[in-house]
Order: structure tokens, then C-alpha cells, then sequence
């Protein structure tokens, strides 16, 4: 097998949390190669369409998504260039304090093995670098930080109308903090409000790594291996330290090799290699001596509620991802008229196009014929939008595995199961009540809302303190092998309920700068 | 709070990047071209004409948006390359195969609760047809889960009738494109 020249570090996949690395390493004066399995792409290929946009929805080597309630795959990932966050909403939200103290304060899920004040200042590193837009002042529910740098969104004629329903029934809200240039930013232009977003931004308002940190990590000396899938991680004899990875590409098999490496793949792809990287030494995968590796997989529990108005909304107008923000629901406990542990919040007002998944039309699944173009026609002009996004908790049976069949580069695909429990449809059911009510009081003529689902795919490979129920610790180095450390939403124990890119980001920041200033550590 | 103010959207700037990238797509990929390399159709004539059918019926305006070519044009792509919305059903397995036996199932509920095909239905029967898939258990059904197909076709069907630059103006919505797609959807170069 041909042997490429060391480098000193390798990140496996060029997506959020990848690319942040490979900006601040190279920065740091570190030579850096990133493999990504998927095409180069540039802005002129985020043609503004729905259905060309499906172009930028992963397709990952998955035999079966199964279970009683089988995740969505390919809608929450990526392929490519900037990966899953080229098609994300950019909604960036700050993990709340409790949120990494679960089994301590409420019984479930597991403790982070860092909290809040560990992880502030990297929060308020990463959102002044791509620049976050908000109100921190009207975010009566944020926690202590910095101020954003841009302006907040302006609000639309959806986002008024649905404004009003919450006051009518005494709950509070914000605008929602967007990592979306209000104004020029850094040498990105500013929003036109057109709802293109989740067909990736090509104007560079939206902070996609494209215009962030994969464009930076190009700047700073970084190398970008397209079209590079990484099959395998090497160890040494001992077991202890990670010596490379076998790289598949155009039907060859190399090796690089490295003095650290960074899997920074997602929460399937993540515990995908590590387990497939399985040795004499590590027969359980790789960094799986506690068995927990692919499982604890996780996802928000979500609910549209969706609504009809008299007058007109202009739904085509703002961002994908919302124009308001509702904490009010993210107290944890159970209490009187909340039977479920945990919290969820709302994004109030998206903009929506006519087709798609999130689109108008499959708000009404039931409707077809005469009857489903003659809402089409209503619903353009009158229509309105929120999310419900919730907290689950990670059950150890959801999982990835690997399967038997494997891909086109020999690597064996994955097999993912998925359950809700109870208490996940319960906050479900009491949050969807609730949507529908604030819409009514909004002075909606209709409103209904959609099935259970999933959004945003975390955990697999978790981190903690403890070595016998984790994969890592809080830098996301894997406990079992000194050199090997893991980035993105994988590595989360639990996810609140907030989107997860802000805090996958601010963890990789942090290790990041850890990993500069302790490079002898890890690599002598 | 800032309010939204009419004609704050900077049509200028989103005019001049429509422009550029439009221009620069077309150049690489012309329409004449692209037709002259149709590939073989993925499903036969009679399929792709009672697909088109199921999908008017689902959607009316859908056969007239293209949806035989839509279809076809789809399933000749590789799986990643696919604009399919079924892509995000997480389907394992073959996109062709789960059109074909979709629209073969139909029919033959057809025939069975009928005595004729689903092309030789009138409106109402057809639309009565539509109503029993949806509801997810129709019997005899030999196919992907009815209620997928469903689904997926009628997200289909919207995708032709109001998601195009077409159906935007059906609707009476400015497309308002950032980078005009090089054509409706996506076909094999």
C-alpha cells in the first residue's frame, strides 16, 4: 500500500465541526489534511431550488434506519463541502446550565464532563468569528455571555401575527439568534430575507463553512482531500496511539499517516470508522472499551403546528429557520401540567416554500386532488409555521451498528435503530396542545400540526468523565488511545433542547485551542 | 425590535447574482445538450404514462409539468446525484423498483376493486382510489408501504406544480432565485 508524507494532523470530514479544526490548527501552525468523502462545492452549485437542493442531503451507507420510531437520516446529513451545515437553518442557541448536569439534577441522561462556565468563552469565540445576529437583552432565557455582534432579524407580517397568539397567552418571546449576517459582516454580505437557506445560502449572509470555517482553514495552509473516503484508523502494536488512516480513493487504497487524529464525521459516520477500525487490541471498535461506542444516539424531539390566517402572512418572506424565539417550556422537572422531564422550546415563523418536506404542501399529507391545490393557492399567501423542538433522552438500544454489506470502498454499512420512550411523547403531545392554542389565540381560522419526528442527529460516541461509560473526555480525546480525538454533536451526552451547531462548534473551538497548547502531550 | 419595511429585500443585489450564476450554469450545461444525451427511460411507456396519471390525479397539473420526464429524468441519475424527494424517506432500496411496483399496486387495486385499470377510472373513482392508498392499508397491495407512496408521490406532484419557476408564478410568488437552477430539476449530463 502506498504511503502518503506524514502530516501532523488528519480530520476525518470537512463539515462544521471538521472544518473549525482544520482552521484553527493550521492556524496554529499545524500541517493539517482533511479527508472529506464527498464532492468539492462552491456557491454557484446552491442553485435556489428545493428540488435541486436534495443534491446537498447526505446519503450515507445505511442498510435500514429501523426501530419503533426510526430516525430520518438522510434529511439531517450531509455530503460534501461544509457537510449537513451547508443545508442548515443556522438557528445557534446556547446550551443552558443545566443542561449538562441531567443525571445530577433530574435522575436521567448523563452529566457532561464540563459545564457552562467551561464552555462560555469558547461560545463567545465562535458566534463573534462567524457572526451571530440576536437580542441578547430580549432572550430572557440566555445564559450568561456576550452580546451578539449583529443586529437582530427583522420581524415579518407571520412573525406579528403568530407574536400576538403567544401574548395572548402570557408567554414571551425574542427574536431567534441566527449565525445570519443582518448586516456586512467580515466580508459576507447581509440577508435579502428570501428563504433560500436550507438550499444553501450562496450569498455568503448565512455562516455555512463555506464562507467561514472551511474557507478559512483553506487560507490558513490546510489541505481538503475530496471524494477521500477514510475506511480504517491504524494503531500501533500496543494499542495505545492511532499511527494513520487508509484513505479510498478512485478505487486505490492508501495510507497516511499522522501524529494526531480528529473524527469529526457525524453521529453516524463517527462510530461507523471507530468501529469498523476494530483490532486485536480493540475488538469491540476502536476507543469502545466501555461499549457504549454507537450508542446513546439521539435526536430532538420535534412538532410543526401549522396555521391559516384572514390576512396575509407573506410565509416566502425571512429565514428557513424562523423569525422568533419562545423559551417559556425549557424548565426540566416535571411539575403541575407537565408530565414529562425535560423542556423544549419554539422557532416561530419560518419561511416556507411552496414544496419540500418543511414546504407548505406536506403540512397537509391528508389533502390531494382539487382540494390540495385549492389550499396551495390559500395557504401561499395566508399561511403560518412554528417548530417545537424538545428534549429526548438518550436510551443506550438506540444505536448505531455496523452491517454485514458493505459499501462501494469496502467498508461495512450501518444499521440504526430508534425508539421514542414515553416521556418523549409526552412532550410531545403537551407541546404540540400548546402550538395549536397560540395559534387559535393568534386568530388563526385553521390550525393543526404534524407527526412526531426527529431533528438533528447526537451522541454516539458521548463523552464523560468516566472511562467505563464513556468514549471520551471533555476535549473529545478518546480515553483508550492518547492521540485520537473526536468533534461534533456525537460526543453530546445529552442535547437539550436546543439546535446543536453553536455547541458542537464551541466544543471544537475548545479543543481546538486545547489540543494546540498541549500538542507534546498528546503526540510525544 | 425591527420591523420589516417594504422594499428592504435589495432586489439589485439578488438580481445580479441570479444573472452571473445563471449565466455561468447554462454555459456548462445547455438545454439543447442535455436532451440530445437523454439516457434509456428508467421505466417503461405504460408505467411512466399511468404515473403521470396517478400523479394528476394526486396533483392536477402534475402530467402537464412534466412528470413521465421528471420522473424518468430522476431515476437515470446516480443515488446521490437524485433531486427525488423519496431520498428523504431514508429508502433502502431501489428507487426504480419502488416507483414500478408503486404504480403497478395501483393498478391492480384498480382492476381488483373496479374491474378496470386506473387509467380506464373516472375522476371520482380515481380520486376514491387515491383516498384508500392514503389511508395506508388498501388490500390486495403489492408494493412499497401504500401510505409511502402516497406520500412521496404527492410530494412529487408538488414538487412539479409549485416548485418550479413556473409554479411560483401559478402562484403568484416572485421566485426570488439567489442562483437560477440550470432548469426545473436535475438530469443525467
Amino acid at each position: 500500500m502506498r504511503m502518503a508524507k506524514e502530516v501532523d494532523v488528519v480530520i476525518v470530514g470537512a463539515g462544521q465541526v471538521g472544518s473549525l479544526m482544520a482552521a484553527k490548527l493550521a492556524a496554529a501552525g499545524r500541517s493539517v489534511t482533511v479527508f472529506e468523502a464527498g464532492a468539492e462545492r462552491g456557491a454557484q452549485s446552491l442553485a435556489s431550488s428545493q428540488i435541486w437542493a436534495r443534491q446537498l442531503k447526505g446519503t450515507p451507507g445505511v442498510v435500514a434506519s429501523g426501530g419503533a420510531d426510526p430516525l430520518g437520516v438522510n434529511f439531517n446529513t450531509g455530503q460534501g463541502a461544509g457537510g449537513s451545515a451547508v443545508h442548515h437553518y443556522a438557528c445557534w442557541f446556547r446550551l443552558h446550565p443545566e443542561d449538562f448536569e441531567m443525571r445530577s439534577r433530574h435522575g436521567v441522561a448523563a452529566d457532561w464532563p464540563l459545564g457552562y462556565e467551561d464552555l462560555r468563552s469558547a461560545y463567545d469565540a465562535v458566534q463573534e468569528e462567524v457572526g451571530l445576529a440576536g437580542d441578547a437583552a430580549a432572550e430572557r432565557w440566555r445564559p450568561p455571555g456576550a452580546d451578539y455582534p449583529l443586529p437582530p432579524f427583522p420581524r415579518f407580517r407571520q412573525g406579528e401575527v403568530l407574536a400576538r397568539g403567544f401574548a395572548r397567552k402570557g408567554l414571551h418571546v425574542s427574536p431567534l439568534p441566527l449565525a445570519i449576517a443582518t448586516v456586512p459582516y467580515k466580508g459576507r454580505q447581509s440577508c435579502i430575507y428570501d428563504g433560500w437557506c436550507d438550499a444553501g445560502c450562496p450569498t455568503g449572509a448565512l455562516a455555512n463553512p463555506l464562507v467561514t470555517y472551511l474557507k478559512w482553514a483553506k487560507e490558513q495552509g490546510a489541505a481538503i482531500a475530496y471524494r477521500s473516503r477514510v475506511v480504517r484508523l491504524v494503531t500501533d502494536e500496543a494499542g495505545g496511539r492511532v499511527t494513520g488512516v487508509i484513505v479510498s480513493r478512485d478505487g486505490e487504497r492508501y495510507f497516511q499517516p499522522a501524529a494526531l487524529v480528529i473524527v469529526a464525521g457525524f453521529a453516524l459516520e463517527t462510530p461507523r470508522l471507530l468501529l469498523a477500525s476494530a483490532t486485536e487490541r480493540h475488538p469491540q471498535g476502536l476507543a469502545n472499551g466501555s461499549g457504549t461506542l454507537g450508542r446513546y444516539l439521539h435526536s430532538h424531539v420535534a412538532g410543526g403546528v401549522f396555521g391559516l390566517f384572514n390576512e396575509e402572512t407573506d410565509p416566502h418572506l425571512g429565514v428557513n429557520g424562523g423569525q422568533l424565539l419562545c423559551q417559556d417550556g425549557y424548565a426540566k422537572p416535571v411539575a403541575e401540567g407537565k408530565d414529562f422531564v425535560g423542556g423544549y422550546q419554539w422557532l416561530i415563523g419560518h419561511s416556507a416554500k411552496p414544496n419540500d418536506l418543511l414546504g407548505i404542501a406536506c403540512s397537509r399529507p391528508d389533502l390531494h386532488g382539487a382540494a390540495f391545490n385549492a389550499f396551495m393557492a390559500d395557504a401561499v399567501k395566508h399561511f403560518g409555521s412554528m417548530t417545537a423542538v424538545g428534549e429526548s433522552l438518550p436510551l443506550a438500544e438506540n444505536r448505531v451498528e455496523l452491517a454485514r454489506e458493505l459499501d462501494e470502498h469496502g467498508m461495512p454499512k450501518m444499521q440504526v435503530t430508534h425508539r421514542w420512550d414515553d416521556n418523549a411523547k409526552r412532550l410531545y403531545a403537551h407541546a404540540m396542545k400548546e402550538g395549536v392554542d397560540i395559534f387559535r389565540s393568534a386568530g388563526a381560522r385553521e390550525a393543526w400540526h404534524g407527526p412526531m419526528a426527529g431533528m438533528h442527529l447526537l451522541g454516539g460516541a458521548r463523552m464523560g468523565k468516566d472511562a467505563a461509560s464513556s468514549v471520551t473526555d471533555g476535549y473529545g480525546r478518546c480515553h483508550e488511545l492518547a492521540n485520537l480525538f473526536i468533534a461534533g454533536p456525537s460526543l453530546f451526552p445529552s442535547g437539550g433542547s436546543v439546535n446543536p451547531t453553536f455547541t458542537a462548534s464551541a466544543l471544537a473551538h475548545r479543543s481546538a485551542a486545547h489540543i494546540a497548547a498541549e500538542w507534546r502531550r498528546y503526540t510525544a | 425590535m425591527n420591523k420589516h419595511k417594504p422594499g428592504c429585500t435589495r432586489p439589485d443585489r439578488r438580481d445580479a447574482l441570479k444573472a452571473a450564476a445563471g449565466a455561468g450554469l447554462l454555459a456548462l450545461a445547455p438545454e439543447a445538450a442535455l436532451a440530445a444525451r437523454q439516457p434509456e427511460p428508467a421505466l417503461d411507456t405504460r408505467s411512466a404514462s399511468l404515473w403521470s396519471l396517478w400523479l394528476d390525479t394526486l396533483v392536477p397539473g402534475a402530467a402537464q409539468a412534466g412528470a413521465a420526464d421528471y420522473l424518468q429524468a430522476q431515476l437515470a441519475l446516480p443515488r446521490d446525484h437524485s433531486a427525488l424527494f423519496l431520498r428523504y424517506m431514508d429508502w433502502p432500496g431501489d428507487y426504480r423498483a419502488f416507483y414500478r411496483d408503486g404504480i403497478r399496486a395501483v393498478d391492480v387495486l384498480a382492476q381488483v376493486r373496479k374491474g378496470r385499470g386506473f387509467a380506464a377510472l373516472d375522476a371520482p373513482a380515481r380520486s376514491a382510489l387515491v383516498g384508500e392508498i392514503a389511508a395506508g392499508a388498501p388490500a390486495p397491495w403489492v408494493g412499497p408501504p401504500a401510505g409511502l407512496f402516497y406520500f412521496v408521490c404527492k410530494a412529487d406532484g408538488a414538487d412539479l406544480v409549485f416548485g418550479t419557476r413556473a409554479g411560483f408564478k401559478q402562484l403568484g410568488l416572485d421566485y426570488r432565485a439567489h442562483v437560477e437552477p440550470a432548469s426545473a430539476w436535475p438530469r443525467k449530463a
